[in-house]
């Protein structure tokens, strides 16, 4: 049996506030999978984004990529190293300091090795594919939140991970623009061997990723493919 | 609950709480030296690529950090000569020492004033900025992003800043020592009669070797010292926005400790 990409070894996470959100969960993650994390905001869907990313560390247990689990003491993952990871949060997190252009380039020259120049050619053409090529030398603070959000988006399409973290996108897109990215994540998800972890809701997603994990009571609990 | 008993418990509680403090701050000080440890093992980490966007930041740092504290490390500079001038003289005069004035400043300014003066001011301008920057990227969940698209935060973070703040801890100590010795010698000349060639000769005699080395040294521990523990500070924010500020004092405090201990050690180890 092929070894899994993700790995939640009986994992247990309470929120800072002292709420129960994994109590021992165990869940596996085949490469290729598509996965759907519905429900309501709040109930701990983020977290598990966060904890397949390394950002969140559990308690308990032991998250696990690629074979190698994560360290909270090492920021060393070599999955990470390699640009696996397409990490789209829900409020961007682009870096402040940077514009939109400099922030998509950014991965490009750290982990692709791309010059300057060629790194923020590819940016922008990505950001060109989104509709957001004249908001390129705009700073994140001088976006809108959910253009914030496709500016994330467009950080990974450029970087082409392996794995898809990608927290509810969708929400509030203007029509137009939800059609480029999900014909740019489309066109991703050709490949079988990339993965897709989408939190969210709507018919977008059921499409993405046919297969749905509900968290229920601490678990990750499968549910019937639609 | 007897007696006895609410004694020991009272007993233990004390040992505790005697030994939260230190507790903490061993911990703080593990956790910097891990960090600083974490930076030194990036270094030959930075391929060509990297080394192109780490360049990017460690020029902003220095523009920051250097070239926007001119003003106020000259003015600094110049009117700490002056004054220090004025009251060597007035001092040697009382035994007609004033043959050892260049010396004196040599050993005032070169050696001991100029690298902490300057170590405070950077600390004031350019570590406070580095804690509050660090705390802000952290609550923004930016640091955690760079983890997470596969930029190492502290290759991206941290290397530049601490190449920064060497490389410009290094200039203004320098820009720092001339313009006191220089400056202050032309500010002290309008109240006393001086002459430069004698003054500027003693100097030369009186810097040597030993005072390059110092100030190379002192320069090298500052800059290194500031932005990591600045940096640290503002990296060790946990959820809300109040700690910004307690993170920001935090590391000025904790930046002056270490430059005075490590001015110490350097004075100690060059001219003791």
């Amino acid at each position: 049996m092929a070894e899994p990409l993700v790995l939640f070894d009986e994992v247990a996470l309470r929120s800072p506030g002292g709420r129960i959100v994994f109590a021992g969960a165990s869940w596996s993650l085949a490469r290729g999978a598509r996965v759907r994390v519905g429900g309501l905001r709040g109930n701990g869907a983020s977290v598990l984004l966060r904890l397949c990313a390394g950002l969140a560390h559990p308690q308990w247990g032991r998250v696990v990529l690629e074979g190698v689990p994560h360290d909270p003491f090492r920021f060393d993952h070599p999955f990470f190293r390699r640009g696996g990871v397409g990490w789209v949060p829900q409020s961007g997190d682009l870096i402040a300091n940077l514009s939109l252009l400099q922030n998509v380039a950014l991965p490009l020259r750290f982990v692709g090795g791309k010059s300057r120049d060629e790194a923020e050619e590819n940016a922008l053409a990505v950001l060109a594919r989104l509709g957001m090529a004249e908001e390129a030398p705009l700073r994140p603070h001088a976006l809108e939140p959910r253009h914030c959000r496709m500016g994330a988006f467009a950080r990974s399409a450029a970087g082409r991970p392996e794995l898809w973290l990608v927290d509810r996108l969708f929400d509030d897109l203007e029509p137009d623009r939800l059609e480029l990215v999900l014909a740019i994540l489309d066109e991703a998800l050709a490949d079988p061997g990339v993965t897709l972890v989408l939190v969210g809701d709507g018919p977008e997603c059921e499409r993405l990723a046919p297969s749905a994990v509900r968290l229920d009571g601490g678990l990750i609990i499968s549910e019937e493919r639609t | 609950m007897s007696t006895l008993e609410r004694c020991r418990k009272l007993w233990r509680g004390s040992l505790l709480r005697l030994g939260r403090r230190p507790r903490r701050f061993l911990g703080r000080l593990g956790s910097a030296a891990w960090l600083g440890w974490a930076c030194l093992r990036a270094l030959p980490r930075l391929d060509r690529a990297r080394l192109g966007v780490v360049r990017q930041t460690v020029r902003n740092q220095v523009r920051f950090t250097a070239l926007d504290a001119l003003p106020l490390v000259t003015l600094a500079g110049l009117l700490l000569g002056g004054v220090t001038l004025l009251q060597v003289v007035a001092q040697l005069k009382t035994f007609g020492g004033e043959e050892y004035l260049s010396r004196l400043m040599a050993l005032l300014v070169v050696r001991e004033l100029g690298p902490l003066l300057v170590a405070i001011l950077v600390v004031g301008r350019s570590g406070t900025a580095i804690a509050a920057e660090m705390a802000s990227m952290k609550l923004d969940r930016e640091v955690d992003s760079l983890y997470a698209i596969g930029v190492d935060p502290i290759t991206y973070l941290l290397v530049p800043r601490i190449l920064g703040g060497i490389t410009s801890l290094l200039a203004l100590v320098v820009l720092f020592d001339l313009v006191a010795l220089l400056g202050g010698f032309a500010l002290a000349s309008f109240q006393l009669p001086l002459s430069l060639g004698l003054y500027l000769n003693a100097l030369g005699a009186a810097i040597g070797p030993r005072e390059l080395a110092g100030t190379l040294l002192k320069s090298v521990a500052f800059g290194t010292a500031i932005p990591l523990l600045s940096a640290h500070s503002g990296l060790r924010l946990q959820r809300s926005s109040t700690e910004i500020p307690q993170a920001v004092t935090r590391a000025a405090v904790e930046s002056m400790v270490a430059i005075f201990v490590l001015g110490a050690i350097v004075s100690m180890v060059c001219y003791g």
